[in-house]
């Protein structure tokens, strides 16, 4: 059987026919990354090195504009610290202390350059030019005289700014991860595009040519809007139309025949030759072929290879706009805890300041997920309105001065977020394929929304951060509420349209049982507690890079995270209890790593338990084990802190309840997931 | 719209926001550094006067009491123009000494009072105010104990037109470059979509192709044998041709069925 054109070396090559059209997924396999990784990691590696090097090349230029400025701050700073310094000196001589005999010039001198960021080496030269003290061998730098001294004095200040290094290879590592965000997010694009819309509409296109070369017109594949796939779509189209009017003409001709056949006998002589043809050349059934004898039943295969339910592209357009709007929601992630911190509170503890809001939010979410997967759900009108809410709520926070008031609208974006949510949410639940969509809706909650909060963060500073995260949300909520094909069927469409759920569709809907569901909850508990409050308070407080990119790290670890045994879960959890411990308690002492990096063992091993722990499929069972488990976090937490019990005690209490769990795991339960 | 130009659109977004956000990061990241800088040249200031007072105080003298305090606060304005003003208040927040010799006495601002008590990094806080930046430190007696705060306040004149060139010289270089990398991200894009759908226009073209001269499906009394079709489009249209010249010769069988 000849096959469609040869594709290019990505190109889509078409699957065999008989392959499954309607659950569209990204595809595994070499198969898959020859038509949709490979596409979509082009994509991404153009989006990085556009995004990068524009941000490489507008850095140069601002620092061709900034540096002489800031040399010339740094400079004064150190020529004032020299005169202070040369005024001492001066006062000394004024009390008739020669300067060659002062005590401890050196010391004195290398506790001021210590002291003095702007200060990187000082040097007393006396008239001859004698170093009398120095900090460093042959300084170089601006000379202050110092006044009164006879002979005459000078002290020797060298400037630098050790901000200058810092501040530099910060800002660079923000800019490669703001370039790869943009090319994870054009790759994500991409392949979702390529493969969970293109892929199974290609599919449909080439069962439909397959059957038509081999004289089976009846299936034609949907017709599309615009592209080149309508274009395809419709030229097959036209090739069925002339056979179509070809089986018109015959039609009218046996009917003119039968119209005088009075006695039978033409009828006789005609019936051969529509059968001859009947049986040769199928057709799709038109409301004007009424001549039933001539127009065979569809073949049998026919039935399997129906188009999709018109559900499943909408569904998979639900699934973009609910992974955006996570990434928007889930973009305040590393501000919220310190935010909090900072507003005071006039009858909650230090400890609880943090905790209190999240925990309003996540139960704000819950009511509005509850409200948003019923009928209100359904209306594209309530779901924008409560996107904007949630947006309206995250730009307020930009004009939010006290404690109660942030809480007040945490409520407000989480009532919002959960009913847009779940409304977006039930649009895709029968269509889509699992894994897929959980692999995306992980990138976006948990490694892309923390990103772009932290990044954000840097650039405008926190108070701005909420706001433009607000403003998105506003623009977006019309676009990202819209009613595609499958939200407007509402959150059953596809079962509604005729199609029966999947097997995983199957799957997700059962429920967990207790220890799966307990081992999920441990494991979500202490990342969404790092997540939400220690790295936001910790390493993350004042570095919204620090805390986005630790937290992007911990999501990352959960995307990745192999399969694991729940016995796995659990010593991942202690260990990242241990991890947390040696960040807070022993790193610091020790002169571990860099601050901002010390928690990143900890995140990644509580991405990977989450990974591992987290059921594979959806379902009310795992959300509401996710959702209890993040809730036991936050409580934890505040327990925590406010019995300044040691870092990383709740981690481990939970990896010992992850532990129980996984020994009174029975076997059904280790391969579910 | 075709679904690949939604696509298309989608990254130019994508890539749109990312240059503005890399736009942000820097020129935050160098007004920040700036900032910074401007901060780092009065630590030394806040360090002298600090050391200078609690020197005082550990020897025993209660802080409304170092009344070297006013001289010092008042060399350290007048040794730095980029200083506005320095003040040196207790720890209920009523100013002490300050070189606004006319506010001794008064409350401090309630945005420093919030400041010390929410944005305190260590001993150090700071606020920024209408065209000025407030520095400050907890001074502590020998136990240890906060016994008052001395605070500078520096112009933010220079930052501030700092930061405007700053915006401009980077609107000038996006200007340029913002075109440049959508470009060469959507070039690449829509190259890579363009030959991911290069079979479905090579499809079109096959079966939208005009069939060749002459060969236009008439009523033969039997089917020629086609020459054998190589492609997928050329086969439906083989495929479709064969099926309207059967459906016509048979049509014509069914006319003639009359005429026997």
């Amino acid at each position: 059987m000849q096959s469609l054109p040869r594709p290019g070396r990505f190109a889509p090559a078409l699957s065999a026919p008989g392959r499954p059209v309607s659950a569209p997924a990204l595809l595994s396999g070499r198969e898959a990354r020859a038509r949709v990784w490979t596409p979509a990691l082009l994509v991404a590696l153009a989006l990085t090195l556009a995004v990068g090097l524009a941000g490489q090349l507008m850095l140069r230029a601002g620092l061709g504009y900034s540096v002489p400025a800031l040399a010339e701050s740094t400079r004064a700073g150190a020529a004032a610290v020299g005169h202070a310094v040369a005024g001492q000196f001066a006062r000394a001589r004024a009390l008739g202390i020669p300067l060659e005999r002062l005590p401890d010039a050196e010391a004195y001198l290398a506790r001021i350059a210590a002291e003095a960021p702007q200060v990187r080496a000082l040097a007393l030269i006396d008239a001859q030019g004698r170093t009398l003290a120095a900090t460093a061998p042959d300084i170089e730098g601006e000379a202050i005289p110092i006044r009164g001294a006879e002979p005459p004095a000078t002290l020797v200040v060298a400037a630098a700014s050790p901000l200058f290094d810092d501040a530099m290879l910060r800002l660079r590592v923000a800019l490669w991860l703001a370039a790869l965000l943009a090319g994870a997010a054009g790759g994500a694009i991409t392949a979702g595009f390529l493969g969970l819309a293109q892929e199974p509409a290609r599919r449909r296109l080439r069962r439909a040519v397959e059957r038509a070369a081999e004289g089976d017109f009846a299936e034609t594949p949907p017709p599309g809007a615009r592209g080149r796939f309508a274009a395809a779509a419709e030229a097959l189209a036209r090739q069925v139309e002339r056979v179509q009017a070809a089986r018109t003409a015959l039609l009218e001709a046996a009917a003119t025949i039968r119209a005088i056949d009075f006695d039978g006998s033409l009828g006789r002589r005609i019936d051969p030759v529509l059968a001859r043809v009947q049986a040769r050349w199928t057709l799709p059934e038109r409301e004007d072929d009424d001549l039933g004898d001539l127009v065979r039943p569809p073949a049998a295969g026919a039935a399997s290879a129906a188009p999709a339910p018109a559900g499943a592209a909408g569904a998979d357009a639900a699934a973009w706009r609910l992974a955006a709007a996570l990434a928007i929601w889930a973009g305040a992630a590393p501000l919220v805890a310190n935010f909090a911190v900072d507003r005071g509170a006039l009858w909650a503890t230090p400890a609880w300041q943090p905790v209190v809001p999240l925990l309003v939010e996540l139960a704000a979410l819950a009511l509005g997920a509850l409200v948003g997967r019923g009928a209100p759900g359904r209306s594209a009108t309530l779901r924008a309105l409560a996107l904007a809410l949630a947006g309206a709520c995250l730009a307020a926070t930009y004009w939010c001065r006290t404690w109660e008031l942030f809480v007040a609208l945490r409520l407000g974006a989480g009532l919002g977020a959960g009913f847009a949510g779940a409304a977006l949410a039930g649009a895709f639940a029968p269509a889509a394929s699992p894994r897929a969509l959980r692999a995306l809706l992980v990138f976006a909650a948990l490694v892309a929304g923390p990103l772009i909060g932290g990044l954000a963060g840097e650039a405008v500073g926190r108070r701005a951060a909420f706001l433009a995260l607000g403003v998105l949300a506003l623009l977006a909520a019309p676009l990202l509420a819209a009613a595609g094909p499958g939200a407007r069927a509402g959150p059953r469409a596809g079962t509604r349209a005729g199609a029966a759920p999947s097997a995983a569709a199957r799957a997700a809907a059962r429920g967990l049982s207790a220890a799966p569901a307990l081992l999920a909850a441990c494991a979500a508990a202490p990342a969404a507690a790092a997540e939400l409050t220690w790295l936001p308070l910790g390493p993350g407080y004042d570095d919204y890079l620090a805390g986005g990119g630790l937290a992007a790290g911990l999501g990352l670890a959960a995307l990745l995270a192999p399969r694991m045994p729940p016995a796995g879960v659990a010593l991942a959890l202690g260990l990242a209890a241990a991890a947390r411990f040696a960040a807070e308690d022993w790193g610091p002492a020790l002169g571990g790593p860099p601050p901002a990096l010390a928690p990143l063992p900890a995140c990644l091993l509580l991405g990977l338990a989450l990974g591992a722990a987290a059921p594979a499929r959806g379902g009310r069972g795992a959300l509401l084990a996710l959702a209890g488990g993040a809730a036991a976090g936050l409580l934890a937490e505040g327990l925590a802190r406010q019995l300044s019990a040691p870092p990383g005690a709740a981690t481990a209490a939970f990896a010992a309840a992850a532990l129980v769990a996984a020994l009174a795991m029975r076997p059904a339960d280790r391969g579910r997931g | 719209m075709a679904p690949s130009s939604r696509i298309l659109l989608a990254l130019a977004g994508v890539t749109a926001a990312s240059l503005a956000l890399v736009a942000a990061l820097v020129f935050g990241g160098l007004d920040r550094l700036g900032l910074r800088s401007a901060e780092a040249n009065m630590d030394f200031l806040l360090s002298q006067l600090r050391g200078s007072i609690e020197a005082n105080v550990g020897l025993g003298l209660a802080l409304p009491d170092v009344r070297v305090a006013q001289a010092l606060v008042e060399q350290a304005k007048a040794a730095d123009d980029r200083v506005l003003a320095v003040e040196v208040f207790s720890p209920a927040g009523v100013s002490l000494f300050n070189t606004d010799r006319g506010a001794v006495g008064e409350e401090i601002p309630e945005a420093w009072r919030r400041a010390l008590a929410y944005r305190s990094v260590g001993d150090r806080w700071r606020v920024e105010e209408l065209g000025a930046i407030v520095v400050g430190e907890a001074m502590r007696n020998d136990f240890d104990e906060p016994v008052g705060y001395v605070a500078v306040t520096i112009s933010d004149a220079a930052r501030a037109s700092h930061a405007d060139g700053l915006a401009a010289v980077l609107a000038a270089r996006a200007a340029w470059l913002a075109p440049l990398a959508l470009v060469l991200a959507l070039g690449v894009a829509g190259w890579v979509l363009d030959r991911s759908t290069r079979d479905l226009r090579r499809l079109a073209a096959e079966l939208s192709a005009a069939p060749p001269a002459g060969a236009a499906p008439s009523p033969a009394p039997a089917p020629a044998p086609a020459p054998a079709a190589t492609t997928p489009g050329a086969r439906v249209r083989a495929a479709a041709d064969r099926a309207v010249a059967e459906h016509e010769r048979a049509a014509a069988d069914v006319l003639a069925a009359d005429e026997a």
